[in-house]
């Protein structure tokens, strides 16, 4: 049980980040240079 | 005079349903609490908006049907018991293998309280979006709601290793069948 529980957080983290992070770059809305900025920033972070 | 006929239950979904829904919220709280506490920064905002909101809502519906939940479902808003805990404490110290069987106290202690820092920690956060006064009573909130899923961590793992422990360690030697000490009843 421990371990499905683990995986289904793993894939929801992976998931949120990524919903998160595509929607701040919609939010920013201000084209290729500003995704690779965030990403930058986010990875920097 | 007739007596007025119960209300109609409304149908519930299976228990096996209310079990994958609980490991969907779990996911959901604990990926979304972990993107949110890394994109606290102004730079990433809209991350952290993003995950700050998918865990309001995850709690808002968990706390609806807890709310709405039929006795015995797996649903039920934890019922802590202050008298259940300390029955606990005492079985760990004493090493009785009690504390680490089926569903032990402390964890419902550990929902109750997880629960509600993450209501806490999301309205707080809504409400500092609107008013920058209230940032700095959200990230106190964060920062205790960090160390309370520290401990629960430490305590899902402990009492986890516990069990594993027992199960690995030899068996008791058996009792002398004509021996009347140890004999249960
Ligand atoms: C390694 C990480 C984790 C593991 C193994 C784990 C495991 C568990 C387990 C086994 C339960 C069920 C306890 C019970 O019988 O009531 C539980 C409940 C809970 N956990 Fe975690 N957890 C982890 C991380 C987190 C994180 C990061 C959060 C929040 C951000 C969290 C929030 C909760 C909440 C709110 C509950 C109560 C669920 C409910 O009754 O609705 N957990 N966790």
């Amino acid at each position: 049980m421990l371990r499905r529980m683990l995986l289904h957080m793993a894939v929801a983290t992976l998931l949120i980040a990524s919903a998160a992070f595509a929607w701040q770059v919609m939010a920013d809305g201000d084209g290729a240079g500003s995704t690779a900025g965030t990403l930058v920033r986010v990875l920097a972070d | 005079m007739t007596t007025p006929s119960p209300s109609p239950r409304l149908p519930f979904p299976s228990k096996r349903a209310q079990m994958s829904f609980l490991f969907l919220f779990h996911a959901l709280v604990s990926g979304g609490f972990i993107v949110a506490y890394l994109t606290g920064d102004e730079d990433t905002y809209g991350m952290h908006l993003f995950a700050g909101y998918t865990v309001l809502i995850a709690v808002a519906v968990r706390l609806a049907l807890g709310l709405i939940a039929p006795d015995g479902s797996p649903l039920r808003l934890p019922h802590p018991s202050r008298a259940a805990l300390g029955q606990w404490l005492g079985w760990l110290v004493r090493g009785d293998s009690r504390a680490w069987r089926g569903r032990p106290a402390v964890l419902s202690w550990m929902a109750a309280l997880l629960l509600a820092a993450l209501a806490l920690v999301t309205v707080s956060g809504v409400a500092a979006d609107a008013v920058s006064k209230l940032e700095h009573l959200h990230e106190a909130l964060s920062t205790l709601g960090l160390w309370l899923i520290v401990g629960h961590v430490a305590v899902v793992f402990g009492l986890h290793g516990l069990k594993h422990l027992q199960t690995a360690a030899p068996a008791p030697s058996p009792v002398h069948p004509t021996s009347t000490h140890g004999a249960t009843p």
